[in-house]
């Protein structure tokens, strides 16, 4: 009789009671995922600027004025020593092979054809001004860890300074900049042009010179923290370049901190961020700013999402990401009493970006309808930006010529002329970005709930 | 008379529902104890519970104590099932006129629709508990392959019954419409 009771009994347990756990347990105990901004404080104080004005003889073209073309050229340093000078106290250099400062009366002269001129003995000169030691001026950027640097130069590299010992030594001080969390902005503008270029690489070995281009561009390079970098740029882009055509000017920041500010810190999450959660109990831990969601919910809801626009988190004309990744520790219990059991695979949610937004899609890959109803779960999830982008490849494309292609470029007479191993520049750049990036967070957040058939 | 007869025909089959009723009750008995051991929890971990919980770091024990109140649900219900439709045949049987010509035979077509009914109860049972169902929590950690055993077995097992029953109970005039039934050895 007792063992029918027995069984009558399990009998009416398993048909009309459903299981559910009404209450919430104490989460299970993980490491805390940093939410703090690792990123460098910019500080308020002014900083001292260097300027340095690319010597070579190339650049004269660019302040003689072309009939029918606007020169931007001289307008926009001009008004770059105005800029420099209200960001901190300036100093000036002239860059060719060697560098040499500028007084600051003479500044004006850059904006004179005489800048670019023999001044002393001919053979010393000849090897001074058609020479573009950019690494000189990297290195001079590096002693300087607490300063702005601004470089215009026409940017005008060949390939057999890109490879080899050449290459490390233009990379040696980059790496440093960038470890010291500076970035590099390249603002590129296209001007009129009425002069020589010198040292256009033939197939055969020999060097070209060309004088039929009518424009060309110039490049300003800014080495400081992202919100210089971008208060100088937007500064030239609202005084020199408010009326220029913007298919004329082309901007990007190469940087290793591509994460301006992550989502907790800003306080992105609330109760409103998941629109299928209803009734959610969200707790956010004052200290990290981490969000911890309480909620039960049908497995039928498959997942969660939630958008968020690229220029919330990411800076501004950077290089983007190209690979973002989620790491999630789920675990889970069907009583408080016990200790939580933690899931051995982890691929439930997923990440994916459009031009304009990231979407994360909890439990997207696998769903919730792949858990087991009945029990309480709880989910740690971070979203890290995991490799860095190379837009500015595409951005600045439009005005590269590579070494084997700039001889048959010439050869078609061009009106624009464009910049040798621009893209090769680049690559170098990206590639010592990429070499110290580090995987950054996003967001992180906590789900805690209990799974519903 | 035909109760006396009816009466008469119920004995054998009694003996073969309190033999299979005994086995059935004392494993549902055993599946509602919520073993942790044995030749039971072995069979559904090897061939019935899915492999999933271990990917989700989820106890043995807590996918194994659901799936044994299933299975033990499907013993029991299944068991009730065939003493109705085993017992209910037996007794429609004793008052089913086949005097006339071919009679018999028409009333074969009621035989097999009955034991259809019979088995297709049993199905949509396994379907209902086995298959994915969500009224029960032990369904979700049952697998494909282990819901086609536990629903073959069950099949098994209860079909042999409920033949061995009808076999047995039929009455005797009618016994031609129960297929392999007409003659028995033994004079039964």
């Amino acid at each position: 009789m007792g063992t029918i009771r027995t069984i009558l009994s399990f009998l009416f347990l398993i048909i009309f009671i459903s299981p559910s756990l009404a209450k919430k347990c104490n989460p299970p105990s993980f490491a805390k995922v940093s939410t703090i901004n690792n990123k460098n404080k910019v500080s308020d104080s002014k900083k001292n600027v260097f300027v340095f004005f690319d010597g070579s003889q190339s650049m004269d073209g660019y302040v003689k004025n072309q009939p029918g073309e606007k020169n931007i050229f001289i307008d926009l340093v001009d008004d770059l020593t105005q800029i420099a000078e209200i960001a901190g106290p300036t100093k000036y250099h002239r860059f060719g092979k060697r560098i040499t400062p500028i007084d600051e009366n003479q500044v004006v002269q850059v904006t004179k054809p005489t800048f670019y001129n023999c001044q002393a003995g001919a053979s010393d000169c000849a090897l001074d001004n058609q020479e573009t030691r950019l690494d000189l001026v990297f290195k001079a950027a590096q002693a300087g860890k607490d300063s702005t640097v601004i470089i215009v130069t026409d940017l005008f590299v060949s390939s057999k300074h890109l490879v080899g010992s050449r290459r490390a030594t233009l990379v040696r001080p980059l790496k440093d900049i960038l470890q010291n969390g500076k970035s590099i902005g390249l603002l590129g503008v296209m001007s009129s042009f009425k002069g020589t270029i010198y040292d256009i690489p033939k197939k055969d070995g020999t060097e070209a010179t060309y004088s039929g281009a009518k424009r060309r561009p110039f490049y300003v390079l800014i080495i400081g923290n992202d919100k210089e970098i971008l208060d100088i740029k937007n500064k030239i882009t609202e005084q020199t370049l408010v009326d220029y055509d913007k298919k004329n000017y082309k901007f990007s920041i190469i940087t290793s901190n591509l994460i301006s500010e992550n989502l907790n810190s800003q306080k992105f999450f609330n109760n409103n961020t998941f629109s299928i959660l209803q009734n959610t109990d969200l707790k956010v831990s004052n200290d990290i700013n981490l969000p911890t969601y309480n909620f039960s919910i049908s497995r039928k809801k498959k997942r969660l999402k939630f958008d968020v626009p690229l220029s919330k988190f990411l800076i501004k004309d950077s290089n983007g990401i190209s690979e973002y990744k989620i790491v999630e520790n789920i675990w889970s219990t069907n009583d408080c009493s016990k200790s939580w059991s933690k899931f051995k695979e982890i691929q439930y949610s997923d990440v994916s970006a459009s031009d304009e937004n990231l979407s994360v899609r909890l439990f997207g890959t696998k769903n919730l309808d792949k858990l087991f109803y009945g029990r309480q779960y709880f989910a740690q999830v971070s979203v890290i930006a995991n490799k860095i982008g190379n837009n500015n490849e595409s951005v600045f494309s439009e005005w590269d010529v590579e070494e084997q292609a700039i001889e048959d470029f010439k050869n078609t007479e061009p009106v624009d002329f464009k910049t040798l191993n621009l893209k090769k520049i680049l690559r170098v750049l990206n590639s010592v970005a990429e070499e110290e990036f580090k995987p950054t967070l996003i967001a992180a957040l906590n789900l805690q709930f209990d799974l519903e058939k | 008379m035909k109760i006396k007869y009816l009466i008469k025909s119920l004995i054998y089959p009694g003996i073969v529902a309190a033999v299979f009723g005994f086995l059935s009750i004392s494993f549902s008995t055993l599946l509602f104890s919520n073993p942790e051991d044995g030749g039971v929890i072995n069979f559904l971990a090897n061939h019935v519970i899915t492999g999933e919980i271990e990917s989700q770091g989820t106890p043995f024990a807590d996918a194994a104590g659901p799936v044994c109140n299933v299975f033990g649900y499907s013993v029991v219900t299944g068991l009730a099932i065939t003493l109705i439709f085993g017992f209910g045949w037996v007794v429609i049987s004793h008052f089913l006129n086949v005097d006339g010509p071919g009679k018999s035979k028409i009333y074969s077509i009621y035989w097999i629709i009955n034991s259809a009914a019979f088995a297709g109860l049993l199905i949509i049972l396994s379907l209902f508990v086995f298959f994915g169902g969500t009224t029960f929590l032990g369904s979700q950690f049952i697998t494909g392959g282990g819901a086609t055993k536990l629903t073959i077995g069950l099949l098994v097992f209860y079909v042999l019954m409920y033949y061995l029953i009808v076999l047995l109970g039929t009455a005797r005039h009618n016994r031609s419409s129960v297929l392999l039934a007409f003659k028995l050895p033994g004079n039964l």
